[in-house]
Parts: C-alpha cells; sequence; structure tokens
C-alpha cells in the first residue's frame, strides 16, 4: 500500500478529517448550540411523554395496566426470582455445612 | 523514457491489480457472517437477572491464588476485555496462571429501568463479588474496573474493600466529571434533560447512546471505511478491525434510574471525588481504599481523559497507589497492538507481585 498512486488521496483526507473534526468539535462544545440541542430533545421528549400519558390515561379508564404498570410488576418479579435463588443457595450451603 | 513508461506502467498495473483485489475482499466481506468474539472458553458460576458471573477454564496450573474478578462498562458489551484470540487480556491473563472472572452484564428490558446504580454495587457486585470467594475458598480478590465499571469497582473498595478487596485496578475508569472532555459539557443540567429522558424512554436507549458516541468525532464513520480499505489485503489485521468495529456498534441500553444517578451525581453534580456520593444510604469515601492501586488512563482517550481519572490517586488512602499513563485511546490502549507490550504485561507484573498472598 505504501507507494500506490491513490495514497496521496489518504493523505488528503487525513488533512481534511483532522480539520473537520476540529470544526465540528468547535460547534459540539460551544453553548449556543448546546443550548439549542438541550431545548429541542426537552421539547420532543415532553411531546413524546404526553402522547404516553394520553395512552396510558386511555388504559387505565378501561381498566387495564400500563406500560409501567406491567414493568413495575415484571421488576419485582425478578427481585423475588433472585431472592429466592440466594436463599436456595444459603440452604444448598447449610446443608453441606451439616454434613 | 522506456524505463520511466516502463515504471509508470508497472507501478499502474499494480495499483488496479490492487484496488481490484480489495474491492473483491470488500464485496465478500459484506456476505460474512459478523466475527467471532468473546472465544475464551469459560463456565458460567452465577446468574443474577440478566448478568451473568464467568469464570475463564485455565490453560496452565492457576498459580496466583487470589482471583481476579473484571467489571466491565455497562454501556458496552463485556467482551472488549476478549475481543479475539491474541486480543484478549483475559486470554493473557489466563495464560500467565491468573484465575480469571468476568461479570457479563448481560441486555437490560423494559423492566430493568428500575434497576439503580446502588444495587449495581451493593447487589449485583457484591452477589459477585461472593460467589467469587466461595468457589475459590479465598478471603478477597482483585477487582478490574473498566471504564463505568471502574466507577462501580471504586465504589465497591471504598465501600467493602476492608473485608473484600486485595487489589484494586481502574483502567480508565472516570472520576473527576468536571473535565474539558465533550461528554462532561453535554452532560451538564443547563444542557442536557436527564430526568425528562428517562422519564420517557425508562431506559437510556442504546441507539441514543451509540449516536452520542459516534457524535465526539463525526467522522469517524468515514475514517473506518478508510482504515477498513487500508485492512483488506491482511487478513489478520482486517479481523481485528471487524471484531473491534463490531464491539463499537454494540452498544446495550442502560437501567434508567442507573443511567439518572449516574449522569445526575457524577457528570453533573461531581459527587464521587468530593466523597458525597451516597451508595446503599451510605458515603462513598474514596480515603477508605486502603489497598494496593493500580490507576491506569490512556493518553489519548476522548471518553474517560487522563486527567479525569488519575485524580484517583492523591484521593485514595493507598500507600501502594501506581498511576500508569499509556499511548493509546479509550479502547487502542486496551486492546490494541500496542496493549500486547503496553498494558498487558505491566498490568500482569504489577498483579502478580500482588496476588500470592492472602
Amino acid at each position: 500500500m505504501a507507494d500506490l498512486p491513490f495514497n496521496p488521496w489518504k493523505d488528503y483526507f487525513d488533512i481534511w478529517e483532522k480539520h473537520t473534526a476540529r470544526y465540528w468539535d468547535d460547534v459540539l462544545r460551544s453553548p449556543l448550540f448546546l443550548e439549542a440541542i438541550g431545548r429541542n430533545l426537552e421539547m420532543s421528549l415532553a411531546w413524546q411523554r404526553a402522547a404516553l400519558n394520553g395512552v396510558e390515561a386511555v388504559q387505565k379508564a378501561w381498566g387495564l395496566p400500563t406500560r409501567s404498570e406491567q414493568e413495575f410488576a415484571q421488576h419485582q418479579l425478578n427481585q423475588l426470582a433472585t431472592r429466592m435463588q440466594q436463599l436456595a443457595r444459603r440452604m444448598e450451603k447449610l446443608e453441606l455445612a451439616e454434613e | 523514457m522506456y524505463t520511466l513508461w516502463k515504471q509508470w506502467s508497472d507501478h499502474t498495473f499494480e495499483a488496479t491489480l490492487d484496488f481490484w483485489k480489495r474491492s473483491l475482499a470488500l464485496g465478500q466481506l459484506k456476505q460474512d457472517d459478523p466475527p467471532d468474539v468473546a472465544q475464551t472458553p469459560a463456565d458460567v458460576i452465577y446468574t443474577e437477572n440478566k448478568l451473568r458471573l464467568l469464570r475463564y477454564r485455565p490453560t496452565i496450573e492457576r498459580r496466583h491464588p487470589i482471583p481476579l474478578l473484571l467489571v466491565p462498562s455497562i454501556i458496552n458489551r463485556y467482551y472488549i476485555l476478549d475481543l479475539k484470540p491474541g486480543r484478549s487480556l483475559v486470554e493473557y491473563l489466563r495464560e500467565r496462571g491468573f484465575d480469571v472472572w468476568m461479570i457479563d452484564w448481560g441486555t437490560p428490558g423494559p423492566e430493568d429501568r428500575f434497576v439503580t446504580f446502588d444495587y449495581h454495587i451493593d447487589g449485583y457486585l457484591l452477589n459477585c463479588v461472593r460467589a467469587v470467594l466461595d468457589a475459590t475458598g479465598q478471603k478477597k480478590l482483585s477487582l478490574l474496573g473498566y471504564c463505568i465499571g471502574g466507577v462501580f469497582t471504586t465504589s465497591f473498595a471504598a465501600l467493602h474493600g476492608e473485608k473484600y478487596v486485595q487489589n484494586l485496578m481502574a483502567l480508565a475508569s472516570p472520576l473527576n466529571f468536571h473535565d474539558e472532555g465533550l461528554l462532561s459539557r453535554w452532560a451538564r443540567k443547563e444542557n442536557f434533560p436527564v430526568d425528562a429522558l428517562i422519564d420517557t424512554y425508562g431506559n437510556m436507549p442504546h441507539w441514543l447512546l451509540q449516536t452520542s458516541f459516534k457524535w465526539l468525532r463525526p467522522t469517524t464513520d468515514l475514517r473506518n471505511q478508510w482504515a477498513l480499505w487500508e485492512r483488506l489485503d491482511h487478513p489478520e489485521r482486517l479481523d481485528d478491525f471487524r471484531a473491534l468495529n463490531h464491539w463499537a456498534t454494540d452498544n446495550v441500553a442502560v437501567p434508567g434510574e442507573t443511567y439518572r444517578k449516574f449522569v445526575k451525581d457524577c457528570y453533573q453534580d461531581n459527587l464521587l471525588i468530593q466523597n458525597k456520593m451516597q451508595v446503599g444510604g451510605r458515603a462513598v469515601n474514596l480515603k477508605d481504599i486502603c489497598c494496593p492501586f493500580l490507576n491506569i488512563t490512556a493518553k489519548y482517550d476522548h471518553i474517560c481523559p487522563p486527567q479525569s481519572a488519575s485524580v484517583l490517586n492523591e484521593l485514595v488512602a493507598s500507600q501502594d497507589a501506581t498511576l500508569l499513563t499509556l499511548p493509546g485511546g479509550h479502547v487502542g490502549a486496551i486492546v490494541g497492538r500496542e496493549a500486547t507490550e503496553g498494558l498487558w504485561p505491566q498490568l500482569a507484573e504489577w498483579l502478580a507481585e500482588r496476588s500470592d498472598r492472602d
């Protein structure tokens, strides 16, 4: 690869990439840009949350579990499974100790 | 004149041939399966929720009785420390007689949004440490944390170190989060609505993490394409590149509550280095870390800038504290070609001297 004709392109690319990366680094750390991005993100999340809340309100009105309720129930089941696993291990250890 | 023409034509022929060879290789590559990663044989010793605790099978007699538990980051897959044969820190340590263990955090489901930062330390990590000690019959172990894994192991050593930790190693682990890095800027309160994000998505989505890492250097994808082209005629380097690229794009979601606390307490309020961070109702006091400590930073790390990690050496109470700054970046220093002659032997040597006594 060392002496092939398209190698100079690699050098040009490296120079371009370095300059472009530096430019973007300046942009991406400028307070003006970050505040604008932060505001946009917050607005977009607010819309999404409003939509989610709407869906959950409908689910609740119909007496159905909401997404977060289902997730919490699943989380509690996982915790229970872990606790039972730990108790089983302790019992196993105690049984071994007794023997 | 003829010689010049001959030289030019030979050169052009060689270049054209090389171009077509690479193009063919590229075409073939796209039909290939994903690269084989995480190849070191291991047994699953403990599981909890999505977590698996792996113990690597020895190839030689285990020479060092103190087991070594590797704790990777939670935003990427664990196999960065066991990328592929020849590019694996796990394999290297195992071949030098260490009893190597690793946590695979698994892939969190939507229900894991409720798993807290504190539970990662006082629950998952503590349970894994106990499982390692139960299986080996040792009283203490060595802990190595990579990236956010290092934040967990450091906090763990501060809270439970006296009882369980023989040696502590932090590998590219940020501790001072108010640095000049881009991540530190982006995560500030005025720029990053972390509450709104977690309340909306539940977990921190993997695609958002992936996007933000790409934006740390937006030209990375183009650079990678060029790097791929350069490696097409070198199967081994190509394989390394593909494995690493596969890992880099294999992000996982982070449990929502864990991410919320991590961003707020670490990136926004920088509580950890002030000894004000609370885990399980107790303050994490870095002065409580008294065991031998090795802090490894990478000179060109843009995710964990060296000064963000090196500060820990001044904050711990260890009499035996070493700071090692290596060339390379956040990933290159760990699995790059330079790691085989840089990080790995130095880490193994440091650890071997401290892994024989209990």
